[in-house]
């Protein structure tokens, strides 16, 4: 009886899914782009990280050679260190960079010092203060704000010459612009003892979508799983627009129990066979780079979903079932 | 005619709450949508403008505190400034003596405006003379051509390098470009090198950029730019179109569909209503009138409130965000006028009318 206006909710259903999932799946990027370790050091994606796995210890120059080795970036730090070591001969990592200091007041890491093992490095603090000296530091180069890219986890204090280090700490991040020279590298770190390392675990969608507020207008999109209420409000209209049938049954001995079983029953069949094209646009979405999200996540989603507009679907049938019962007239009959 | 279009106008207040909830479920959903493409394309279209640059700007890294000049460096270099790049720098002694900024612009000052001509020798322009007819500049005087459009500047991707309208400009070009620079570096190395690390060269021209990165990183001594060919943005952006077009088209199919499911019992009531009309021999057209009154009403005040809450706004008509958000809200609004007005049409168009007055029809 219902079943046009049924199918027309469930291809509700399935727009909703679709345009859900495509909001969710862009904040998911978005706040896998934004975390923290997703670009340690303001890297590329091409990024590296090794770790030590041996008690062999490898130094500066069995790793890099400075003539040769250019186009890339190698940091080293010590777990829970608050220097790192840094070999960059492009000057990428030049953030907030001498120049806005002024000619003659700063400098960076340069050629010289890697070939010299001179112990300069870069500071990072609040304070202008150049006066200071550590172990790893005699000469201070410039200090730089703590929000710069060396500092990108809150934890670097010291940014000194990856050459002057006695050895490599226990990661390294390697960063590139050309591919021989660095898997030259890795060659030489994994000969050493270093692994391939992942610091970053995928993101979670639900995780994702809980800390939505990292990057900007997160929050405002989250709220766009607002939508779902969309789809109540045409559930509602949609039964209500029906009351006339309801009631004739209702007045004809139909219970709740038994016309929302049918009900619901037939619309979450079809909601799952809904779930097809859903998937099928899923496959075409992944060729996009907005589509992270591994396939348990999207069953997850998906469960979800069919859960929540079936339940919704209940409610508001029970609210104009209510609705029904509650006037004694049955005057929506007449009407 | 008018009786029909009073009629249609009775509607709206028999019905006026169903009405109002209409015209409220269009406008919320239209906003959510506009909200969700206008954050998502402006996020993307940010991301990409930072690819589009259209001047090559570079950021100097010193590796030493003193530099060296040589005169040898600069006549190697200064063929780069005939064309397509620019360097300057404010002159504090000359705006000193005049009492506003005076910026000496070395190479092709087209760059900076359009309306420095790139031609041989010196030229001072001004945004806006304001009684000032010559400057002097090392014991010459120099007529001061009010030629400059403010509004005409470069465009920058987002900030503007000379924003005082009082500025004046002295751009040299030629000979007289490496001369006074010459003269400026031999009494302090420092002003060559804070010349080079100023330069602009337009995108487009690769042969320059190459040129001048390499000699730069080569020959000039604690000098080097900043490289950044690891860290060019990640994402693919032919695929950002279809992402977001294909969402908007979703959200619209997704408004359409639902508001059609709420109209649905309205439209069978009204339906009956008309139909009876027709059988009492009103006129096609005329009833059909009566129902575009109601429902356009719907659709018009929607558009009216969006207008009015700032949600279609065409200010913005130039930005990527407001065209799609605006092919959403109205995508939106074309498949539900077409889908409820083919509805319409087909329901009164059919040759056996007593099925619409049957109770139970579906």
């Amino acid at each position: 009886m219902l079943l046009k206006q049924q199918l027309l909710l469930n291809l509700l259903s399935i727009l909703i899914a679709l345009s859900v999932l495509m909001i969710v799946a862009y904040i998911q990027e978005r706040v896998t782009e934004w975390s923290p370790d997703a670009y340690p050091f303001g890297m590329s994606e091409k990024h590296v990280i090794m770790k030590r796995e041996s008690e062999q210890r490898v130094t500066f120059d069995d790793i890099i050679d400075v003539d040769k080795d250019t186009g890339v970036v190698v940091i080293s730090r010590d777990e829970n260190s608050k220097t790192i070591g840094v070999y960059d001969p492009n000057m990428v990592m030049a953030f907030r960079n001498t120049s806005a200091l002024g000619i003659g007041i700063a400098r960076y890491f340069s050629y010289d010092d890697y070939v010299n093992k001179t112990k300069v490095g870069i500071l990072v603090s609040y304070a202008d203060n150049r006066d200071y000296t550590s172990d790893n530091i005699s000469e201070v180069l410039y200090c730089t704000h703590v929000r710069d890219a060396f500092n990108y986890d809150g934890n670097t204090k010291e940014v000194v010459n990856l050459a002057s280090m006695d050895t490599l700490g226990e990661y390294v991040f390697l960063d590139y612009g050309d591919k021989q020279v660095a898997d030259r590298i890795i060659k030489r770190l994994r000969n050493s003892g270093y692994r391939r390392h992942n610091l970053m675990e995928q993101i979670g969608l639900l995780k994702a979508l809980l800390n939505a507020n990292i990057f900007p207008d997160g929050n405002i999109l989250t709220a766009g799983l607002l939508i779902y209420l969309f789809f109540g409000v045409a559930s509602y209209w949609h039964f209500y627009n029906d009351r006339k049938k309801i009631s004739v049954h209702f007045l004809h001995g139909g219970t709740l129990k038994k016309m929302a079983g049918k009900i619901t029953g037939r619309f979450f069949g079809f909601n799952l066979l809904g779930l097809i094209p859903v998937l099928l646009f899923c496959y075409f979405l992944r060729k996009t780079d907005y589509f992270i999200m591994t396939n348990f996540s999207l069953f997850m989603f998906l469960a979800a979903h069919v859960l929540v507009t079936t339940l919704m679907y209940f409610m508001t049938y029970y609210i104009v079932f209510a609705m029904i019962r509650r006037s004694e007239r049955g005057d929506s009959y007449v009407r | 005619m008018y009786a029909n279009l009073w009629l249609g106008l009775r509607d709206i207040w028999k019905y006026k709450l169903f009405f109002g909830a209409c015209i409220v479920f269009l406008v919320v959903f239209c906003t959510v949508v506009s909200i969700v493409c206008w954050i998502i394309v402006g996020v993307i279209d940010y991301r990409k403008s930072w690819e589009a640059r259209t001047l090559e700007i570079f950021e100097p890294v010193y590796t030493q505190y003193e530099f060296t000049y040589n005169r040898e460096h600069l006549e190697n270099i200064s063929w780069i400034y005939q064309k397509n790049a620019v360097s300057s720098r404010i002159s504090l002694s000359l705006s000193n003596r005049y009492g506003r900024p005076v910026y000496l612009v070395f190479g092709d000052g087209s760059l900076i405006n359009p309306g420095i001509a790139n031609q041989e020798g010196i030229a001072v322009y001004a945004y806006d003379t304001c009684d000032l007819d010559k400057v002097e500049i090392l014991g010459v005087e120099h007529k001061v051509r009010p030629t400059l459009s403010f509004s005409e500047t470069f465009e920058f991707s987002g900030f503007t390098p000379f924003p005082d309208p009082d500025s004046i400009f002295v751009a040299y070009q030629g000979k007289a470009m490496v001369d006074v620079i010459h003269l400026m570096a031999e009494q302090n190395p420092d002003r060559f090198i804070e010349i080079l690390g100023d330069t602009w060269i337009r995108a487009e021209d690769s042969e320059r950029i190459e040129y001048f990165t390499k000699y730069v990183t080569d020959h000039i001594e604690g000098l080097y730019f900043k490289g950044y060919s690891h860290n060019q943005m990640p994402k693919d952006y032919s695929s950002v179109i279809i992402y977001v077009v294909l969402m908007a088209i979703i959200l619209s199919l997704t408004g359409a569909v639902s508001f059609v499911v709420i109209f649905q019992g309205m439209l069978q009531r009204m339906q009956r209503d008309l139909t009876i009309h027709l059988q009492s021999g009103a006129r096609f057209r005329d009833v059909l009138l009566r129902f575009y009154v109601f429902y356009g009403a719907i659709i018009g005040v929607s558009v009216a409130i969006l207008h009015m809450l700032g949600v279609i706004n065409y200010r913005f008509i130039g930005m990527p965000e407001e065209y799609v958000a605006l092919l959403a809200i109205y995508g939106t609004l074309l498949a539900v006028v077409i889908g409820i007005s083919a509805y319409i049409a087909r329901a009164l168009k059919r040759t056996n009318l007593f099925e619409n007055l049957r109770g139970d029809m579906v």
